[in-house]
């Protein structure tokens, strides 16, 4: 944190006062960037040891960085909230919301909201590995109120950085346009992650669930971040900070020696078993915004135009990689390919395509599905998207 | 805080492993807390009654991991308890598993391999303070969520400093009842998910092989039949009929003491009939065996048997057994080794034998509790005049059946503890020099038996106990009434 504040100095001398006051109160957004982007690498690297060590316990290095996410986004905002509705000066209170007789930033208090929500996710996770056996799935009913805690924490994240954004003043905009998209790139490394069972892996890309899956929360994220952004690329620059992430995370985890201490072991990994390679959402985020400049106003038409080209770049990027993934020039450090669980027992599935369907009608069917989802989601991203673009405070 | 709704377990009410042997030249007294549910933890407790001892360990397998072991974890004395080691282990798959034990100090090294069938048993109900302190928290998380929705609409698109007019205001109501109706819908449709999770965790519970008995009178002995019927048993070998109900194909059978079935009948009132068969099979679907003078009645079915995974099993029935015939003469096809009793003398601690020995439970004058070492310890007293020992029984010097009155537990049990020989020596690989010693299974001093077990619920329970003089097989039984525990934690 102490790095964030020093990056803060500059500025505040070169500001107005005002600025320099407006300026000095950036700490804040850039903890909770922090903690947002803490929660989504802590999450990426759980699920790695999970892969690789198997065993972990509330103290584990991932769960930490986890847990100290959700202390600095509660305390910064707490922090904030508190200073805001005490000792506020008439601008801050001014740029806040009311809250059960507290005021502070609208970003803030999802931020809270967030913490509290993993807070209760914990007790309620250790009664379910209590009834039910350790769940080794991401998607169980108390792992998804954890998920929605650290979802609201980069949400608020993000419209904190959106206030700043939108009401910013000309020589600020370029900054805090970056800090947007960067908040929004994280929140959609997120979405990949919570997805990752069914849609991460070259094996299920000829399978239309893939297609199904990833038409749900992408296209919205994208299309609903890039609406309010001040940027000129904004979903291609989303997607580029997710796929950097996952390359950076990827790369960085194999490197790491790492031995399984559960059994059964089927396969003995001697490194950290890394995430498979990052979706190629570059190719339809291009799309996406080249469609939101030509059709800008018309926006059942851009809907319907984007949700359908969203899954047909989909389908026509990653029908090819995928085969690329499954030949042997993907199984190195560079694609990461091939390289699988501990506790997984090895066979010629590695390099086949799971769940495809048989036919062309069945392909044809769930391809439509994919499509019908990707436009619905795409006007919900263009609703979502309008409001953000007011959000003020 | 949250109540056991249902509880049921391979070895009838019974998980826990206790395990009484050598580790290499170290005799260990190993007991195991199954884990209620799998993956689960399981509480490894090992006894080194002698100095010098530096270090315990123990690790988990399962039986068909091919890609070697976990590191082994470091158990910790237990304070209050000397030469108690105690650690817990993750265990991570269900069905037959391994705890293997390793003992270091002066003597050097050694290790054994311990049986752990872990199958998930019982289901919880989400109640009590928890459930309230979550409710709460649930309310205080739903009324928040509201209120931000409510502040976006009403304040947060509004330029700083610009109060919310009277219609900004109604929409940010119009925005709360959207998000209330939103939040109910999640809701319910989470505890609709929920409950799906729930009924296929009950669904996926251990419940034991469906079997048929059945009695045939039509021969001069009669017959008692065992049929495995349970379509997963009956299917086992059917690659295709497995992979469309994505279950996972049982192996065969093995032998545990010579036998592939260990088959009693307890009488269902109490009352003293007892039998210990060994039925044979054509084709381990059907076990048949001739049946013995029994008196009329009802009768529990325990049969024990161990699959080649290491996996033990008890299957359980009822019969009603008749008519009484005297037959003379044993059938041809009788187990040389099958044995009955149908009378009983003695008191709640002698119990006289066929033969005119006495057998003496030396139990303290303190309750049996649940969960604690129950001190099952036994001498043979011969009539006067006779010196013969006891001789070994089914490769072991004594066996125990131990069966609650109700018939919801059932566990049979021999000096070497709760476990199967015959699972132990599938699951060890490594340790030869550990296992033939057990194999011989040696009688300790002046014809006493010990044999470890806790009684793991409260209620009033019969305790078999069979031993071999002269080529004879002798059975006795003592009631035990056992108390609930005050502290239901670890035994000790």
């Amino acid at each position: 944190m102490s790095t964030t504040i020093e990056a803060s100095r500059p500025l505040v001398s070169a500001r107005t006062a005002t600025s320099a006051r407006a300026s000095e109160r950036l700490w804040p957004l850039y903890a909770v960037l922090f903690s947002s982007v803490s929660i989504v690498v802590g999450l990426i690297w759980d699920i790695s040891w999970h892969r690789t060590i198997g065993r972990d316990t509330f103290w584990s290095p991932p769960h930490v960085l986890e847990q100290v996410a959700a202390i600095v986004a509660g305390a910064s905002c707490g922090w904030l909230v508190l200073r805001t509705t005490f000792r506020g000066s008439p601008d801050e209170r001014a740029a806040s919301v009311r809250f059960w007789g507290f005021r502070g930033p609208l970003g803030a208090w999802v931020c809270i909201w967030g913490t509290l929500m993993m807070v209760t996710s914990a007790p309620f996770d250790n009664w379910w590995h209590d009834a039910y056996g350790l769940d080794v799935k991401i998607i169980s009913p108390p792992h998804m109120v954890l998920a929605w805690g650290m979802i609201a924490i980069q949400v608020g994240a993000m419209l904190m950085a959106l206030a700043r954004q939108n009401r910013a003043s000309s020589e600020e905009q370029s900054r805090l346009s970056l800090l947007f998209a960067m908040s929004a790139g994280i929140l959609l490394t997120m979405h990949a992650t919570v997805i990752m069972e069914y849609a991460a892996f070259p094996n299920e890309m000829h399978s239309t669930r893939f297609y199904r899956v990833t038409a749900i929360g992408l296209p919205l994220i994208l299309i609903a971040t890039s609406r309010p952004s001040r940027l000129r690329w904004p979903a291609t620059t989303t997607a580029a900070i997710y796929m950097a992430i996952m390359l950076v995370l990827m790369w960085t985890l194999q490197l790491f020696p790492a031995v399984p201490r559960l059994a059964p072991i089927y396969n003995p990994v001697t490194r950290m078993v890394p995430p498979p390679f990052p979706l190629l959402l570059i190719a339809p985020a291009l799309a996406i915004d080249l469609l939101m400049r030509r059709l800008e106003g018309r926006d059942w038409l851009l809907a319907l135009v984007a949700g359908l080209t969203f899954v047909a770049v989909m389908l026509a990027v990653h029908w090819w990689w995928a085969e690329f993934l499954l030949t042997p020039h993907a199984r190195n450090v560079v694609f990461g390919a091939d390289q699988w669980d501990y506790n997984a027992k090895l066979g010629p599935w590695r390099y086949q395509f799971w769940t495809a369907e048989r036919t062309v009608g069945e392909m044809a069917r769930g391809i439509g599905i994919a499509a019908l989802t990707s436009v619905v989601t795409s006007r919900v991203g263009l609703w979502v998207g309008s409001g953000m673009a007011r959000v003020q405070r | 805080m949250a109540a056991i709704a249902l509880v049921t377990s391979a070895h009838i009410g019974s998980p826990d492993v206790w395990f009484d042997g050598l580790a290499g030249p170290y005799k260990v007294l190993v007991h195991v807390e199954a884990p209620p549910v799998v993956p689960g933890i399981a509480i490894i407790n090992v006894r080194v009654a002698e100095p010098g001892v530096s270090r315990v360990t123990a690790f988990v397998n399962h039986y068909d991991a091919t890609g070697g072991t976990p590191p082994p974890d470091l158990a910790s004395p237990i304070p209050q308890s000397p030469s108690w080691y105690r650690t817990r282990l993750w265990v991570m798959s269900p069905g037959s598993n391994s705890v293997t034990v390793s003992v270091s100090g002066a003597r050097g090294e050694g290790t054994v391999v311990v049986p752990l069938v872990a199958l998930p048993g019982r289901r919880l109900q989400f109640n009590g303070a928890l459930a309230v302190v979550l409710s709460i928290a649930g309310i205080v998380l739903a009324l928040g969520l509201f209120t931000i929705v409510g502040a976006t609409v009403r304040e947060g698109v509004l330029p700083p400093g610009v109060e919310p007019d009277a219609q900004r205001r109604r929409r940010a109501r119009v925005a709360i009842a959207r998000a209330v109706g939103v939040i109910a819908i999640v809701l319910v449709g989470g505890g609709a998910w929920w409950r799906a999770e729930d009924s296929a965790f009950t669904r996926g519970l251990f419940r034991p092989l469906a079997v048929r008995v059945a009695v045939d009178t039509s021969t001069a002995q009669r017959r008692f039949s065992l049929s495995i019927t349970d379509s997963v048993w009956v299917h086992r070998n059917d690659v295709a009929w497995l992979r469309a109900r994505r279950a996972s194909p049982a192996t065969s059978l093995v032998e545990d003491h010579g036998k592939l079935m260990h088959l009693f009948l307890v009488a269902a009132d109490g009352g003293p009939a007892f039998a210990h068969l060994h039925p044979g099979t054509a084709d381990t679907v059907t076990f048949t065996s001739a049946l013995p003078d029994l008196p009329a009645g009802t009768y529990r079915v325990f049969a024990d048997i161990v699959h080649q995974s290491g996996l033990t099993e008890t299957l359980t029935s009822t019969v009603t057994l008749t008519d009484q015939r005297h037959s003379a003469t044993r059938d041809t096809s009788t187990d040389a080794d099958d044995s009955w009793s149908v009378s009983r003398k003695g008191d709640s601690t002698h119990s006289v034998l066929a033969d005119g020995t006495v057998l003496t439970w030396n139990r303290s004058s303190a309750p049996l509790v649940a969960g604690e070492e129950a001190g099952l310890r036994f001498a043979a007293t011969p009539p006067a005049g006779d010196t013969a020992s006891l001789e070994p029984f089914l490769g072991m010097a004594g066996h125990v059946v131990v069966v609650r009155d109700d018939g919801n537990v059932f566990i049979h049990l021999h000096p070497l503890g709760t476990i199967s020989l015959a699972a132990q020596v599938r699951l060890t690989r490594s340790a030869p020099a550990a296992m033939a010693h057990a194999m011989t299974a040696p009688l300790d001093a002046a014809d006493s038996l010990y044999f470890p077990y806790a009684f793991p619920q409260p209620g009033k329970y019969t305790v078999w106990v069979q031993v071999k003089r002269r080529g004879r097989v002798l059975t006795g039984s003592f009631p035990a009434d056992v108390r609930s525990s005050p502290t239901r934690a670890s035994a000790r």
